[in-house]
């Protein structure tokens, strides 16, 4: 359905936020996971048609969406890091203008805009100047825009910054019902958001792609090189500075780490089966392991 | 404490003077500076003693283009420096600060001062230019420094330090922050400015009275029996007669007048320190952007638990036709949130009703056209200001969404002029009505175009500001609303065509629109890029053509560099709008300074004119050409020794690299990287054609006369050839346009100007052909050196 070529992002300076990247989106739902700087908002921007990559191609069901973007536009939901609103309109407002500004007609913006109120909790609140909202409530404003046309695409950065736990289950159940019958590009650095959702997911870690395939695929990588282990405080700092620490705990028997190594990095550590989290700092650690080619 | 707070306005100073909008109000100050020396010929003039002006000497010049920049800049300064602390407010550096152990006082001192630095810089630009331009005019080539400055520093400075301060306290208090505190400053100036000028002004007021007094004693002295004497003007106006001269060599200021001037400063102080007593150093509740990130604010009596999740939408949304809708959203966002404005509307619509017709059309409609200007500038900077962008640069159909925009502000107009509108109906003025319909269309499209372009309101307010003004005033080439009640032209057989005088502001209506209508797509096709091409050369070629025709139509010498003012901009806002129309945006323009890291290519574009200078003299002498005299370098400015008035223009050549940074923004930076693209030879060969072509019609009109015009033309060409061999070398190797406006500026202030003076005898055709030869060398090293594969940096 969207395919990103070998697409590269170069900024002034010759600074590459996005270095060689190829993703090819179906239906289902694809987590971009990796740190801040990674280039996931410029990848996902490219993918958006908001911003034209430096190199490489983007298609949408074959046609070239860099030289004629509408045809993916039209299709898009798009749910971007960051971005203001209209403050003196209120919610039902100002989705009602972007559903003219998609096109729709004004029965159906109507009914779909109360649909989408009530979808993101914001019933109650919709007759009131979006000046007013907390952040997480502009979050749900961003997440109601981004499924105004139905869209066939579905592209968000970072959706869930400022939602409380709730609401967060909430939009990943939304995202997995979505998911079904789109494509669905899901850009975080909150491992958990994509754990129980995402059919595919990509590592991504200074412009390039460290990691891609399902989730089973990435956990089988990295199996055998997980370990936990209790030791003393003073010994603690040690292993941490000679090995790569998931977590830390603190305990009544000492300090119990989480640790990736190829061997048992002491006598006593015990292999434990792994997660996501510690294929994400598998990755972003360690030159790039991609168990299904992602070219 | 004070080292701190000057460190604090330095930091917020360097983050001003990086921005691009610096560099543009940089060049304004310039040109500011030109238009306030006009030529010794000129009928325009800036300082009017009774019939006379003063001399062209450093005191006189200085003292005109100081009380000029104290005029203007007290007006325009007053936009330059708004949103300092709106600035902060938004980038969220003002919660950094507020949790400082700063008291607010220094807080407000720092941004006042951090003002005041950026006028400062303009009045240092402006210095500069005063000395350019007294050395250029050649009534008096002596330099005298104290009197060339002296009155930057006592008549421009306090004025401009209030206006820092009054700036900063209007943005401190809710009503003034915004168009409204724009607006208000725009009348309270007017009261100022005139006031200003009385004898007996609070401070001194603007500061001209003691100098004027001073002038008109020497005048006096000089002429017991000049007419007028009492008559003083400051401001540009048309003499019928050209003033006559007389001579001023400045003044002491007394003592009491450099009290009044330290008075003002210290008034200056006292406006910024004062709003510590109510500014709530930024905090959150003051309002900031709604941006999902951050607490926009509360919303008291909402449910705490949220409903469970009941499965994704099911409306279908069938798209279609939806303008109405999207006009309907355009107008909504205009008019929210302001409903102060419609009792406004409504006393407008009675008084319409009521005043008999020529009231309506000099009063009423005037005062209906300026009511919804903070609306107005809404349009093509809400989007911007609000952070809109984000999500609608993703969003279809943009072209929709600017139209209805732009038919938001057209709607807002028709409203607010309705009833003058039926008056004129009623009255069968037609040309009133079409003038009516020309302004409709001229205000949105004017605030669509300047808040697309600089993304803030405050431009189109400064600019229809003035321009209002003015047309309320009787000033009939910018009566774009028709109120000027003189005799009609007219009405021609069909009601519907506009009369002739109208037709320019309908034509200027649809070019702007157009321009804006059609938005920056975020991936321009080919068709966007061929699009912004024809935008580019119907700017720089139609609009400089008819600019230098059109100055030579009225009289002017195109060697005046005033008059070349006109054009010489015209291929850099080619290449602006047609960046904007062909959404191609301004990641490849070069316009980053990069002094540091090229340091070496600027000192190169510096210093390759003067050694091109010297090895074109040193070939003319050695072909054996005629009248080289290199001690004619003596007479370049007179008084001065020959090296140190090549020193002195080595030192004017960075001043004026704003100045041809306005045709290499066009040529070197727009127009060469999308002629054959990636072929450097075949793009440098187009572009210096093209070049050369575009300076054809100077040749016929008096600014530079070839014994033999095609022999003539064809040097002309070549030596446009070489030198753009070298400018793009320049530019590409470098990486930002500046270097190239550099070299230009050295070219035609250093190597064309010594390689003049030193072969004075020699007619335009030799002084063509000898430069070409050393150019044509360094450009061939130059190609030999790219074509090795040395890297490129891409701007």
């Amino acid at each position: 359905m969207l395919e990103l070529i070998d697409v590269s992002k170069v900024h002034s300076g010759s600074k590459r936020s996005v270095d060689g990247i190829t993703l090819r989106l179906g239906t289902g739902l694809l987590g971009l996971l990796g740190p801040n700087g990674a280039g996931k908002s410029s990848l996902m921007r490219i993918a958006a048609t908001v911003t034209r990559p430096t190199s490489g191609r983007v298609l949408f069901d074959g046609m070239d969406a860099v030289a004629r973007p509408q045809t993916l536009r039209a299709a898009l939901g798009y749910l971007p890091q960051d971005f203001g609103v209209h403050p003196r309109l209120t919610a039902r407002e100002f989705l009602s203008y972007l559903a003219a500004a998609r096109g729709i007609r004004a029965r159906q913006a109507r009914a779909r805009v109360s649909e989408l109120l009530e979808l993101v909790n914001l019933t109650q609140a919709a007759a009131r100047p979006l000046g007013g909202y907390s952040g997480g409530m502009l979050r749900r404003v961003g997440i109601a825009q981004s499924l105004l046309s139905d869209p066939r695409v579905l592209i968000v950065d970072e959706p869930t910054a400022g939602l409380d736990p709730e609401e967060r289950v909430r939009f990943r159940n939304l995202l997995s019902e979505l998911a079904a019958d789109r494509a669905v590009l899901l850009s975080t650095h909150i491992v958990s958001d994509v754990a129980s959702v995402a059919s595919h997911i990509a590592v991504l870690a200074g412009g390039r792609m460290l990691a891609h395939g399902t989730a089973e695929e990435l956990l089988r990588a990295v199996a055998g090189q997980v370990w936990e282990t209790t030791v003393p405080p003073e010994h603690a700092a040690a292993l941490q500075a000679r090995h790569l620490v998931g977590r830390t705990a603190r305990t009544g028997a000492g300090v119990r780490l989480r640790l990736l190594a190829p061997a048992p990095p002491v006598p006593e550590a015990q292999a434990v089966s792994p997660d996501l989290e510690d294929v994400y700092l598998a990755a972003v650690n360690q030159p790039a392991v991609d168990p299904a080619a992602a070219r | 404490m004070p080292g701190r707070l000057v460190r604090l306005a330095f930091g917020d100073f360097l983050d001003r003077a990086r921005r691009p909008a610096c560099l543009a109000v940089l060049a304004a100050a310039v040109g500011l500076g030109c238009l306030a020396v006009p030529g010794t010929d000129s009928h325009w003039v800036i300082l009017r003693v009774g019939d006379y002006r003063g001399r062209y000497n450093s005191a006189y010049t200085g003292m005109a283009v100081a009380l000029a920049a104290t005029l203007w800049l007290s007006l325009g300064g007053f936009y330059v420096v708004r949103d300092a602390l709106g600035r902060d407010r938004r980038s969220g550096v003002g919660e950094l600060l507020a949790a400082t152990p700063l008291h607010t006082v220094g807080l407000l001192v720092a941004k006042a001062l951090a003002n005041v630095l950026v006028l400062a810089s303009m009045v240092g630009v402006l210095a500069g230019t005063a000395l350019v331009m007294q050395l250029a005019r050649g009534e008096s080539t002596a330099v005298a420094p104290v009197a060339l400055l002296l009155p930057f520093v006592v008549v421009t400075l306090p004025v401009v330090v209030l206006t820092a301060a009054v700036a900063l306290l209007t943005e401190t208090v809710p009503v003034l922050r915004g168009g409204v505190g724009n607006l208000a400053w725009f009348f309270v100036w007017l009261v100022v400015a005139v006031g200003g000028m009385a004898p007996g002004a609070p401070f001194g007021g603007l500061g001209v009275h003691e100098p004027v007094a001073s002038m008109r004693d020497a005048l006096l002295a000089q002429d017991g029996n000049a007419a007028g004497v009492r008559d003083f003007s400051l401001g540009f106006t048309y003499e019928e007669v050209p003033l006559r001269v007389f001579d001023w060599d400045g003044y002491t200021p007394s003592s009491g007048y450099l009290l009044s001037r330290a008075a003002l400063l210290l008034l200056a102080v006292a406006l910024a320190a004062l709003p510590a007593i109510w500014f709530p150093r930024f905090a959150p509740a003051t309002g900031g952007r709604a941006r999902p990130g951050g607490v926009a604010g509360t919303l008291p009596g909402l449910p705490v638990q949220p409903a469970a999740f009941t499965g994704r939408p099911r409306t279908p949304v069938p798209t279609g036709r939806s303008g109405w809708q999207l006009l309907a959203g355009e107008v909504r966002l205009l008019l929210r949130g302001n409903g102060w404005w419609w009792p406004g509307v409504a006393a407008l619509a009675v008084a319409g009703t009521l005043a008999p017709l020529p009231g309506v059309t000099r009063i009423v409609l005037p005062a209906a056209w300026l009511w919804p200007v903070l609306l107005w500038s809404r349009l093509g900077a809400q989007r911007h200001t609000d952070g809109v962008t984000a999500l609608l640069d993703a969003y279809p159909a943009p072209r929709r969404r600017v139209l209805a925009e732009w038919l938001a502000g057209v709607a807002v107009a028709a409203l607010t002029g309705a009833v003058p509108l039926v008056r004129l109906l009623l009255a069968a003025d037609l040309p009133g009505v079409a003038a009516w319909c020309a302004g409709a269309l001229f205000v949105p499209s004017l605030a669509l175009a300047l808040g697309t372009l600089s993304r803030t309101g405050r431009l189109f307010q400064a600019v229809y500001l003035p321009l209002w003004y003015a047309t309320v005033n009787g000033l009939p080439l910018l009566d774009f609303m028709g109120s000027d009640d003189g005799p009609r032209i007219p009405c021609p057989p069909c009601p519907l065509l506009p009369p002739p005088s109208q037709l320019p502001l309908f034509v200027r209506s649809a070019v702007t629109v157009s321009t804006t209508a059609l938005p920056r797509p975020s991936s321009p096709t080919r068709a966007a890029r061929t699009r912004g091409l024809v935008v580019f050369f119907a700017i720089a070629f139609g609009a400089s053509w008819l600019c230098m025709i059109g100055v030579r139509l009225a009289g002017l010498s195109l060697v005046n560099p005033l008059a070349q003012l006109s054009f010489a901009f015209l291929p850099a806002i080619g290449a602006l709008v047609a960046r904007r129309v062909s959404g191609e945006g301004f990641a490849d323009a070069g316009l980053a300074l990069r002094l540091r890291e090229q340091w070496r290519w600027y000192l190169a574009a510096w210093l390759c004119p003067l050694l091109l200078a010297f090895a074109t003299i040193g070939l003319a002498a050695a072909l054996g050409v005629p009248g080289v005299r290199l001690s004619a370098l003596d007479g370049l400015i007179p008084g001065l020794p020959g090296w140190a008035g090549v020193t002195v223009l080595m030192a004017v050549v960075p001043l004026l690299t704003p100045v041809y940074w306005g045709e290499e923004f066009g040529w070197t930076s727009y127009l060469r990287p999308r002629l054959y693209r990636a072929q450097l030879s075949r793009s440098v060969l187009a572009t210096g054609l093209i070049w050369a072509l575009w300076h054809y019609p100077l040749a016929f009109l008096g600014y530079i006369e070839f014994a033999d015009p095609l022999l003539g033309l064809a040097l002309w060409t070549c030596s446009f050839l070489v030198q753009e061999t070298l400018l793009a070398l320049l530019y590409l190797r470098s990486g930002t346009i500046w270097t190239a406006s550099l070299a230009h500026a050295g070219n035609n202030m250093v190597l064309a100007l010594l390689v003049g003076t030193v072969l004075k005898g020699s007619d335009a055709t030799t002084l063509t052909w000898l430069p070409i030869l050393p150019l044509a060398a360094l450009s061939a090293i130059a190609l030999l050196a790219a074509r090795r594969g040395r890297a490129m940096i891409r701007p």
